[in-house]
């Protein structure tokens, strides 16, 4: 019986410590929810060149306005120079709905610099798109580079 | 005797750690100095002196602190390349209090 007893015991003990471990939170974990879930790019891309400067393209073929434009760059320059992998940093248009948010994926070092993966989003009324990018940061480079 | 030096004592303690309110140890002040010069017409200084005027943003910090807002606002800068130059930006982006940034909207500027 009291073996028994020992063995409940230690069991229940195990069975908690699991659901405890199951319930941290990792670096990025948390901060995902309130975003789409990313797209991951490959190996090959993730060391391939990053050969653009600021683009367009990052705006994800919305016809934002000047001052929401700005936000965004804003919002990607200041992610990818200040702000640890996973926070979110957001952006919100006062005039329309509008709004963005971007957070860092993975952060790395490469030859001679280093590379940040980064996830884009951005919601315009009602419709919504989000994109994976790498931007990278060269020694001596006065700016980023982009892979897209 | 004893009640009094310990009375003394405690006032003095209190009054030497006086903070300024809110989750702030310091306070948030900057000393802003701005020179006036008095020149004539053919561009001679006929005077010059400094003026020194401490500026404190504490109520605002608090503000947004108190309301569940930030908990700190920083400018920072960014470099766009434009063409063959690089163009540097200012903004400002504050930490929420769940933990995100925020970039604030309006306050965009070029260097």
């Amino acid at each position: 019986m009291k073996l028994l007893r020992v063995i409940i015991l230690l069991s229940s003990i195990l069975v908690f410590s699991g659901i405890a471990k199951g319930g941290e939170l990792s670096e990025t974990k948390g901060s995902f929810e309130s975003m789409p879930n990313p797209t991951f790019l490959g190996e090959d891309i993730k060391y391939g060149l990053t050969a653009f400067v600021w683009r367009y393209t990052q705006f994800m073929r919305f016809r934002l306005n000047k001052e929401e434009k700005t936000m965004h760059k804003s919002a990607v320059f200041f992610m990818l120079q200040e702000v640890p992998n996973g926070k979110i940093v957001s952006w919100y248009s006062k005039k329309r709905k509008a709004n963005g948010k971007v957070r860092v994926i993975e952060s790395y070092p490469v030859s001679g610099g280093y590379c940040r993966i980064y996830q884009a989003y951005i919601k315009l009324n009602g419709t919504e798109r989000h994109k994976t990018n790498i931007g990278c940061k060269m020694d001596g480079a006065p700016t980023w580079e982009f892979y897209n | 005797m004893r009640l009094f030096v310990l009375t003394f004592a405690l006032l003095v303690g209190l009054s030497a750690t006086a903070e300024a309110g809110g989750p702030w140890s310091d306070q948030y002040c900057d000393i802003e100095l701005t020179t006036i010069r008095v020149v004539d017409q053919s561009g001679n200084i006929i005077e010059e002196k400094t003026e020194e005027k401490v500026v404190c943003s504490d109520g605002v910090k608090d503000f947004l602190f108190d309301m569940g807002i930030a908990d700190s606002c920083s400018v920072f800068t960014w470099q766009m390349p434009l063409g063959q130059t690089v163009i540097t930006q200012r903004d400002i982006a504050c930490h929420k209090m769940n933990g995100e940034y925020e970039i604030v909207t309006g306050y965009h500027s070029i260097e």
